[in-house]
C-alpha cells in the first residue's frame, strides 16, 4: 500500500509507473496460501474423527429403532434371554388429543426414561427407511440407516424433559400427526444411586425393570 | 431408596467409531463360538450374551437365531 501511495503521489511522482508484473511472486503468493490449509486440515481431520470415538464406558445402552412412523425403544441390558427386553412403542400424541399444557406434535405417549448424570449409549437403527434420532437440547443427532447400527453417546446434566424429532424425511407422516417425538425424562430417585447391592437384596435387574416398566406404564398408551 | 448397579456392554477398542453393526455381530458370534467350545451351560459365555443383547436390535437377533436354526447363518460359528 505504501508502495502504491508513492507511485501515485502526484507531486513526488507525476507520471505514475506502469504497474509491473512479477510472475514469480504471483505464483508463490498463490500456492503458499493454499498449502497453509493443508497443514490446518491434518490435525483438524484427526480431531473430527476422534470426536466420534467413545472414550468413556457407558453405564446403560438404549436402543431406538426407527419405524414409519413411531419409535420402539429397547432396554436390553438386563435380559437373561433373547426375548426379555423391556420394549415399548413411542407414538406422538395426535394433534387433537393433547392435554392442556402439552406441546403439540412433540409429546409422546411413552417417554424414554434415562438416568441423569450418567453416560448413555444410544444405538440407533431403523426397521424400514432411513431415520434420524435427534434431541437438540442434549446436543445429539444420530442418523439411522437401514442395515447399520449407529451409536451415539449422551450425558444428560440435568433432570427434566427433553424433546426431539426425527431429522430425516421418511414419508408422508414424517412431520404430521403420527410422527414420533423422542423424549428423555430423567428420574432422579430411580437412577442416580449406582452402588452395588448388599447380600440378600433382590436382583437389581428385576427391580430396575419393574420400576422402569412402572414409570413407562403409568403414561398409558394413547392411540 | 434401593441401590442399583448399572452395567452394559463396554466400549470396545476394536470398534471405536459410530458404526457398531460389526460390534453387535461380533459379540453374537463370540457368544455362539463360546457355547460351541464350552457347552450350553457355560457361565463364562453369559458375558457375551449380555453384550450382544445390549447392542443388537432384537429384530436382528431373532433373524439370526432363525438363520442358525435353518443352517443359513452367514457368520463363522
Amino acid at each position: 500500500m505504501v508502495r502504491a501511495l508513492w507511485h501515485f503521489h502526484e507531486q513526488k511522482n507525476p507520471i505514475p509507473q506502469r504497474i509491473v508484473h512479477g510472475t514469480t511472486i504471483e505464483i508463490i503468493r498463490t500456492i503458499f496460501p493454499s498449502i497453509i490449509p493443508m497443514f490446518i486440515a491434518i490435525p483438524s481431520f484427526a480431531l473430527l474423527y476422534s470426536m466420534d470415538e467413545v472414550v468413556v464406558d457407558p453405564a446403560i445402552t438404549i436402543k431406538a429403532i426407527g419405524h414409519q412412523w413411531y419409535r420402539p425403544y429397547e432396554y436390553s441390558d438386563y435380559n437373561s434371554s433373547d426375548e426379555q427386553s423391556l420394549t415399548f412403542d413411542s407414538y406422538t400424541i395426535p394433534e387433537d388429543d393433547p392435554e392442556l399444557g402439552q406441546l403439540r406434535l412433540l409429546e409422546v405417549d411413552n417417554r424414554v426414561v434415562v438416568p441423569a448424570k450418567t453416560h448413555l449409549r444410544m444405538i440407533v437403527t431403523p426397521a424400514d427407511v432411513p431415520h434420524s434420532w435427534a434431541v437438540p437440547s442434549s446436543g445429539v443427532k444420530c442418523d439411522a440407516v437401514p442395515g447399520r447400527s449407529n451409536q451415539t453417546s449422551i450425558l444428560v446434566q440435568r433432570e427434566g424433559v427433553y424433546y426431539g424429532q426425527c431429522s430425516e424425511i421418511r414419508g408422508t407422516n414424517h412431520a404430521f400427526t403420527r410422527a414420533p417425538g423422542y423424549i428423555g425424562r430423567l428420574l432422579s430417585p430411580l437412577w442416580l444411586s449406582r452402588t452395588t447391592r448388599g447380600r440378600g437384596a433382590s436382583h437389581p435387574r428385576s427391580k430396575l425393570l419393574q420400576r422402569a416398566a412402572g414409570a413407562v406404564g403409568s403414561r398409558g398408551a394413547r392411540q | 431408596m434401593a441401590e442399583i448397579e448399572l452395567k452394559t456392554a463396554p466400549a470396545d477398542f476394536r470398534f471405536p467409531t459410530t458404526n457398531q453393526t460389526r460390534h453387535c455381530f461380533t459379540r453374537y458370534i463370540e457368544y455362539h463360538k463360546c457355547l460351541n467350545a464350552k457347552g450350553e451351560d457355560a457361565s463364562e459365555c453369559q458375558k457375551f450374551a449380555r453384550y450382544y443383547r445390549s447392542l443388537c436390535p432384537m429384530e436382528w437377533v431373532e433373524k439370526w437365531n432363525e438363520q442358525r436354526e435353518n443352517g443359513t447363518f452367514p457368520g463363522p460359528l
